[in-house]
């Protein structure tokens, strides 16, 4: 698979000497938008905190662009990995405006505002940039999360029910903003939900997590 | 919220308001009764050195608070170490102990044949000759109000940091933020405010006290308001001295809102989970329990088995003045509980059925009472209650030196803790259940007498114990305002400390210590419970 991008291999996770995941096999090309569905508690939240570094496997190896990130010895730490995590919860740094929330994670100091700026635009959200986040609504709260982490211009998106929450109208206004900016920068997505009719129209492969096993629909 | 009616609810809550304000007011406007040669006197040649102690013993008192409640609250919470699941609850325990009392301790522990130095010559460390520095001094107050006070800080910080949601931690990680940028900008920032406010608490406790920098000889803002007035004799005088204090004090509470003005660090609760801690092995494991344990050992520990020590000099423990003062200050502080606990009773109904804004406005206003120092308040009620007297009377006096304005200082000062906790158990009873009872034809009364009063009986046990903690614990108001030849035990405690006979105040001491833990049961469940709920 010549543009093999994210490789989990034989992901094993336990805690409490329950099995929450076994021998998770996934290959994930670059650019594609790939969604996992499963009922609450079976295990995708951690599934994805594991490909982003917030908790380790007990067994198997990640890598990423054939770079190992975890494995038995190597286990590389969250803000080294350079992807991007939007969640459902509430998580914009509440004392800060909308504009230095996503100024947060730019790394290099030149041209930080104006990147930021741009990023709010592709949203369209700039109106919002001198808001504390209890200013802003729901949806407005998530599009600065997605600004946020899409303007680090993470190498994978990892998605955690980010629109959960929402009312559909919301969520189909917000889907076409989301689907062009990730085209057009060719992020690699992979997205967690428990409605598969929620994920289908954006994504290219579907994975169903059940009993802690991960099969392809 | 509706906007304000001329009902009896909100008639009520603006006479409430206006009898509260009454010795702040009386206070307050002796700055316009035109400035005396005693004035002149104070401001040229005291004036200064009051401003330097004050300034001097706050900031020490700040930058040691800081230190020990900050760095306290942030190990407990973020690591793991020896003894952490007792520190957690036991750094609350010198609340118990209030400054004047700890100040007393220190002393006798510091004199030459006391504790400290025993010990020491006992361990063969010091000779016959060597002596601990004096205690009393501004540096030896600025330890005792610190290792007293901390606990508003810690206490504070440790509810903001368990506040702090982890999936925002967790966001600001994968963004890039290594632990150091995680620590500064975002979970400093964030727990900023909290730690302002238990500053301010603490600055407001500081310049409030009267017993520890009177027992400490440090002339300060509060004892120089005492001594103009029962020295100089010269109230108004007096009057304009506290004026200025409580200018300071609005000062302090204004900056502390300021700060916090318009960001909002408040996290809602769906999003509250623990945050990972850090096992602490070796060295670390014994500096992080050491560091927490001094604190307890220095505010808490030590004073109690010091105290205990006295006790032992005592052949007459249950003496009659000691039952007779235990029972006085037990009067009166379930007297004053009970008031307080009705006013807020009253108050917080009235907000939930009528919603009124005036009544909210209100009811934040009188809660500031909290803030007023006991003295102020005394000399406030007092020259309020000499006037009313001279209306009513031309021969004599019949309020002023009555229980009426100690239980009035004693219901201003703790309407604040009552209205927090009515307030928050308020909150957990369903409006539903009102408009159900109101369907059901119960009028506004029936509603609070028999849906209400049962519910919220916890709220209000709490609420009444709450209040008799503070106020046994209570000094300079006391002091002034209790009648001829009628003692609590604070002031029997800080009549013997003066009179140099302070083995015998052991007993009161104790029971002081004793009633101020009732709080910290309170709190500690609090936090206890908040925790099961993440």
């Amino acid at each position: 698979m010549k543009n093999l991008f994210l490789n989990l291999k034989n992901i094993h996770y336990e805690i409490n000497s329950h099995t929450i995941l076994k021998n998770i096999n996934l290959n994930i090309n670059k650019g594609e938008f790939v969604s996992i569905i499963g009922k609450s508690g079976s295990g995708k939240t951690t599934l994805l905190k594991i490909i982003s570094g917030l908790i380790k496997q007990t067994k198997g190896e990640i890598l990423l662009n054939d770079k190992i990130l975890s494995n038995g010895d190597i286990f590389l730490e969250p803000e080294n990995r350079n992807l991007g995590l939007v969640v459902q919860e509430k998580v914009l740094f509440p004392h800060l405006k909308v504009l230095a929330n996503v100024e947060f994670g730019i790394i290099r100091e030149e041209n930080k505002k104006e990147k930021a700026v741009e990023m709010l635009k592709k949203f369209h959200i700039t109106n919002l940039m001198d808001k504390y986040p209890h200013e802003i609504s729901g949806g407005e709260a998530q599009r600065v999360a997605l600004a946020r982490t899409l303007v680090t211009k993470p190498k994978i998106l990892l998605l955690d029910e980010p629109f959960n929450g929402l009312d559909d109208e919301l969520k189909w206004d917000i889907y076409p903003d989301v689907n062009k900016v990730l085209n057009d920068n060719k992020i690699t997505t992979v997205m967690v939900s428990h409605n598969k009719s929620e994920v289908k129209d954006l994504s290219d492969r579907i994975f169903n997590l059940k009993n802690a096993t991960l099969k392809e629909l | 919220m509706r906007q304000f009616n001329l009902n009896f609810w909100n008639i009520f809550a603006s006479f409430i308001a206006f009898i509260f304000s009454i010795p702040i007011i009386s206070v307050l406007l002796s700055l316009f009764l035109g400035f005396n040669d005693n004035f002149d006197h104070i401001v040229n040649v005291v004036l200064l050195e009051y401003s330097i102690n004050s300034l001097l013993l706050v900031i020490g008192v700040s930058l040691l608070v800081l230190c020990i409640g900050v760095t306290s609250a942030l190990l407990v919470t973020t690591f793991r170490f020896t003894g952490r699941k007792i520190f957690e609850w036991a750094l609350i325990l010198p609340l118990a102990v209030p400054p004047y009392l700890l100040a007393y301790v220190m002393t006798e522990m510091f004199e030459y044949s006391g504790t400290a130095n025993t010990i020491l010559r006992a361990l063969n460390l010091f000779s016959e000759e060597d002596v601990l520095p004096a205690i009393r001094s501004l540096s030896g107050a600025i330890i005792v109000f610190g290792f007293a006070l901390y606990p508003y800080v810690y206490l504070i910080t440790r509810v903001a940091l368990m506040n702090i949601s982890k999936p925002i931690l967790e966001s600001a990680r994968v963004l890039g933020a290594d632990k150091f940028k995680n620590f500064t900008k975002i979970i400093l920032p964030l727990i900023r405010p909290a730690i302002f406010a238990g500053l301010a608490l603490v600055c407001m406790e500081t310049l409030s006290d009267f017993g520890a920098v009177q027992h400490f000889a440090i002339p300060t803002f509060t004892t120089g308001i005492f001594r103009t007035w029962l020295g100089m004799y010269d109230l108004i005088t007096a009057m304009q001295l506290a004026s200025i204090l409580l200018l300071v004090i609005c000062l302090v509470i204004f900056l502390e809102r300021k700060q916090r003005a318009n960001a909002e660090y408040s996290l809602s609760d769906d999003s509250r989970e623990d945050l990972d801690s850090i096992e602490l092995k070796g060295v670390k494991n014994f500096l992080a329990s050491s560091f927490c344990l001094i604190p307890i050992l220095v505010g808490f520990i030590i004073p109690v088995f010091e105290i205990i020590s006295w006790s032992v000099e005592i052949t007459n423990i249950f003496s009659t003045k000691f039952i007779y003062v235990s029972l006085n200050t037990m009067l009166l502080a379930i007297t004053a509980g009970v008031i307080t606990t009705i006013l807020a009773i009253l108050f917080n109904f009235n907000l939930r059925i009528s919603k009124s804004k005036h009544s909210k406005i209100m009811n934040n206003f009188i809660s500031m009472g909290y803030g007023v120092p006991g003295l102020i308040l005394a000399i406030g009620i007092t020259h309020f209650l000499t006037n009313f007297d001279l209306i009513l009377s031309d021969t004599g006096i019949i309020i002023t030196g009555s229980l009426f304005g100690l239980i009035f200082a004693y219901v201003i000062k703790s309407y604040a803790l009552t209205n927090n906790v009515l307030e928050s158990n308020y909150k957990q009873i369903s409006t539903s259940i009102d408009e159900s009872a109101r369907i059901l034809g119960a009028t506004k009364f029936n509603l609070l007498g028999n849906i209400h009063i049962p519910l919220l009986k916890t709220g209000i046990f709490t609420s009444v114990l709450l209040v008799i903690s503070e106020v046994v614990k209570e000094l300079p108001a006391t002091l002034i305002l209790r009648p001829f030849n009628f003692d609590t035990l604070a002031v029997t405690v800080y009549t013997y400390a003066s009179e140099e006979r302070i083995y015998e105040a052991a007993f009161p001491a104790l029971l002081i210590i004793l009633i101020g833990l009732i709080p910290i049961y309170f709190i500690s469940n609090m936090i206890r419970s908040s925790r099961s709920l993440n």
